[in-house]
């Protein structure tokens, strides 16, 4: 049967059991806002099986992550963002807000396919959800073919046009007057930080790169701090190409280990997405834009990395700045010596920071 | 909270423990405190170690501080007697955002058992129970042995936890709806998936979650309304369950005085079951317009029975009889081929249907099926029309993209319109595809703006097209009211923008595909033979 009754039963959101007197209530809109059973529709790849003693670490309007025994997070996700390597993907209204029903703190567990949050009148059905890999090497991106170079001049362009304010970029685009102490110094570090990554990139030397990923770790502004999406993005560049190119797979086992070193340096949300990344696991909106650079499908680049920069307020873009970095340093090089530098002079003061990992 | 020693200019920062804020909201915190007088530096970042020396280069003194990579630091320099304000203030915003969230969580909590649920609506005498199926029978029983009626949202209910659930209802004479029950109305409340409509006298009984809404959308349309929406899970009508509910909505309707007219859609029941649900529809003493999709009206035809061939016709005859006007044998109107229509290229021979309602596929096909050869489904009306690969169409192919193989760890296709729009430029990009059929449903449960989705894929379909020197047509109508949340006047606006033809229902709109393509590709031989009600 595929009448839609049938099909999407048990595809949506809708109160559990909930009892109502039907002519005075407005169930239909308090199950809409209000959900408490929720299906899942996607576990990310690197999803443990069991949540031992997990418990809420944090929760926002539309993700909430949960910290197993051993410090893992898992992500409950609104949909709409799309799966990740550690994220359970979950069908909730257009209004819901996880920070609305949960507390960090709050006691997890599953059984039976249910995940259940307690003194919550939220439970998470995961028997439908189908495993969601985020292995951009599946997509085989070749950097010196013109239809790569064509998507990734498109990608910076859309970051001139919509990145002047976020993230890293801004760094670039403030005027000088305007420009406060604190971006200059993030200037002067990125002015250092960012040629040295290319350098080490295109020399395939994972001393050189573990240099600048170190100076970069935690640094910026946000949640998960921009230095820490753009080396997702950054990762995401290079696993991409791994599969075609020969000099990748041991230079991403070289830094494998650094990376799982240096991010005692950020928070526990960064950590969680660095080392997936590490693993060649990253999230559905970076996968499928990887996968539209690999086809040469420009149409398709321009859709999902207007999506990806939507993630956060800068986290998308700082990827984006990051996957740019990976899959063509010499131009990404190029490109960031023609943007205007504030606050000069720059060049004197680039010895002086300190880059030690 | 500690204060730099040094006077000018001053700095002073505070240190929140493990405050795990998302990044507009910290942006936000930054961004008004440097607004505020006196305060000429402010940052919200988290304490990472690249962050402190970050802040020390730009000379923040924040020496003392022990703050970690987990925490959250507010810095502000400028004035000293205007910054420990500022600290107030962000201290202030963070604990306003946590209130709201609080706040909001405590509204929130529903019950967690039907138990519960009664002691605060102790006067509810209906029960929407989605669990997953296997659980779904025992919560329903419950709810019975409480007296209560049950709406079964879930799937995946055994067949004989119907029977049971259903005959338990029937002997206390409780109602449950489903399983797999998508949609209902009931006393003018849409419960599932459901649009927003009139309330009226024409009650409806279905066994199909958008035949109902396809139904209750075009009466309202039509200017009259809905007393009651009854779903009844689309097994209701098979051998083993027996029509229990169906017949319990049938005396239900026949009771109420508000409702004039009663509705009855289903696919084909089986015969037996048909025979004696038109037997007591034809005792109701009120007209009773019946909608088996595919089944031989002479059938079913009968004193106080009108036959529907479509969903639109069903609508239609119900209005009629509603406003006291004999309905007519058949409501196929010749509607004149839209003006403007671009020129298809030779081997443009083809309708592409992309559904996200079943039902409203299984009418296509079967509407096609009437005049056009060579027409393929995944919800076929024939056996040799069955896809052989649903991932890519073949000559006349229309696809429920509901089917559980298209769903597989994706929400349903009225939420979730990626892969529908996949499709859709991959169809424009076949040179045999002259006609785009699909549908748009509005209502509770389905996307907040299906236009905003769509649009842009049509434009990407119609240059796909375009790039190799063809057009390719849409045609397309909307399940919705002007009530729905998502407004059908806004969304029908932007779909024509985009260049779609829109038609009034799905039965329109197929006619106006194999108007468009008759004659380009083969038609079918003779007219079909018609169908046995079984």
């Amino acid at each position: 049967m595929h009448n839609g009754g049938v099909d999407y039963a048990e595809r949506t959101v809708m109160a559990i059991v909930s009892a109502t007197t039907v002519s005075a209530s407005t169930l239909a809109s308090r199950a809409a806002k209000h959900p408490c059973r929720v299906t899942a529709c996607g576990i990310g790849f690197l999803v443990p099986l069991k949540l031992k003693n997990a418990t809420v670490h944090s929760v926002f309007a539309r993700a909430c992550n949960i910290e197993t025994q051993d410090g893992t997070l898992v992500t409950l996700l609104d949909y709409r963002l799309g799966n990740a390597p550690h994220g359970i993907a979950c069908e909730v209204p257009d209004s819901f807000a996880f920070n609305s029903e949960i507390r960090p703190g709050t006691k997890v567990s599953v059984r039976d396919g249910e995940l259940t949050l307690e003194q919550t009148a939220l439970v998470v059905d995961l028997s439908r959800a189908v495993r969601w890999s985020g292995a951009p090497s599946q997509h085989a991106v070749d950097p010196t073919s013109r239809a790569t170079r064509n998507s990734l001049a498109m990608i910076w362009r859309m970051l001139q046009d919509s990145s002047r304010s976020r993230g890293l970029f801004a760094c670039w685009s403030l005027p000088n007057e305007t420009a406060s102490p604190l971006h200059a110094a993030l200037l002067r570090r990125l002015a250092v930080c960012l040629p040295l990554l290319a350098r080490g990139t295109v020399a395939r030397d994972a001393t050189t790169i573990v240099k600048a990923l170190s100076a970069m770790i935690g640094l910026g502004i946000g949640l998960t701090p921009s230095g820490d999406d753009f080396i997702v993005g950054y990762l995401a560049a290079l696993w991409s190409q791994s599969s075609r190119d020969a000099t990748l797979p041991p230079l991403l086992g070289l830094l494998r280990a650094p990376l799982e070193s240096m991010i005692a340096k950020t928070g526990a949300i960064s950590r969680q997405l660095i080392l997936d990344a590490s693993a060649g696991q990253f999230s559905e909106p970076l996968v499928d834009l990887v996968r539209a650079i690999a086809d040469g499908d420009d149409e398709r680049v321009a859709i999902t990395a207007a999506r990806a920069l939507r993630i956060g307020h800068s986290s998308g873009a700082d990827a984006l700045l990051g996957l740019l970095l990976g899959n063509d340093p010499r131009a990404f090089a190029a490109s960031i010596s023609n943007q205007p530098v504030s606050n000069q002079p720059v060049a004197n003061q680039l010895e002086s920071i300190a880059l030690d990992a | 909270m500690l204060e730099s020693p040094h006077s000018k200019p001053a700095t002073l920062f505070k240190v929140v423990r493990r405050e795990y804020r998302d990044s507009v909201s910290l942006m936000q915190l930054s961004s008004s405190l440097t607004k505020m007088a006196g305060v000429s530096q402010a940052s919200a970042v988290m304490a990472t170690e690249n962050n402190l020396a970050l802040l020390a280069e730009a000379r923040f003194e924040i020496s003392g501080s022990d703050a970690g990579a987990a925490d959250l630091l507010i810095v502000v320099q400028g004035d000293a007697a205007a910054l420990p304000a500022a600290i107030d203030t962000a201290v202030a915003h963070l604990t306003r955002q946590a209130d709201v969230g609080s706040s909001a969580g405590r509204a929130a909590v529903l019950p967690r058992s039907i138990q519960s649920a009664l002691a605060d609506a102790p006067s509810a005498n209906l029960v929407l129970v989605s669990t997953p199926g296997e659980y779904a029978g025992a919560e329903a029983m419950k709810a019975l042995r409480q007296g209560l009626n049950v709406l079964l949202f879930s799937d995946n209910v055994p067949e004989e936890d119907e029977v049971r659930l259903k005959q338990f209802a029937k002997e206390r004479g409780l109602i449950v709806m489903g399983p797999d029950c998508g949609t209902a109305i009931i006393n003018g409340i849409p419960l599932c998936f459901a649009n927003v409509v009139k309330r009226g006298a024409i009650g409806v009984i279905g066994a199909s979650g958008t035949g109902l809404q396809q139904i209750t959308v075009l009466v309202d349309n039509l200017g009259l309304g809905i007393s009651q929406a009854i779903g009844t899970g689309g097994r209701d009508l098979h051998s083993n369950i027996g029509g229990i509910t169906f017949s319990t909505a049938l005396s239900d309707l026949t009771a109420d005085v508000d409702t004039k007219v009663i509705v009855l859609i289903s696919k084909p029941p089986a015969p037996e079951v048909a025979e004696r649900i038109l037997s007591e529809a034809a005792r109701a003493g009120k007209p009773v317009v019946v909608n088996f999709l595919g089944a031989d009206r002479a059938n079913i035809s009968r004193p106080g029975i009108y036959p529907a061939k479509t969903l639109e016709d069903a609508a239609r005859t119900a209005v009629d009889l509603a406003r006291g006007i004999a309905p007519r044998a058949s409501y196929d109107l010749s509607l004149p081929m839209p003006s403007g229509l671009p020129k298809l290229a030779l081997e443009q021979r083809y309708v592409r249907g992309l559904y996200s309602g079943g039902t409203f596929c299984y009418e296509a096909a079967m509407l096609l099926d009437e005049r056009l050869a060579d027409v393929y489904s995944n919800s076929p009306v024939r056996p040799d029309g069955a896809m052989k690969d649903v991932w890519h169409s073949h000559r006349h192919s229309l696809i429920d993209l509901g089917d559980d193989v298209f769903t597989r760890g994706r929400p349903h296709p009225m939420i979730d319109f990626r892969l529908r729009n996949e499709r859709i430029v991959g169809e424009a990009e076949d040179p045999e595809t002259a006609v785009i059929l699909f549908d748009v449903v509005l209502g509770f449960g389905s996307h907040a703006d299906p236009a905003s989705e769509l649009v842009p894929a049509l434009r990407r379909a119609g240059e796909a097209a375009a790039q190799a020197g063809r057009s390719v047509i849409f045609v397309a109508f909307v399940c919705g009211t002007d009530r729905d949340p998502q407004g059908l006047a806004r969304q029908t606006q932007a779909l024509r923008e985009a260049g779609v033809h829109l038609m009034q229902s799905n039965a329109q709109a197929v006619r106006l595909a194999a108007s468009i393509v008759v004659g380009r590709a083969p038609a079918r031989a003779r007219p079909r033979d018609v169908r046995p009600v079984a």
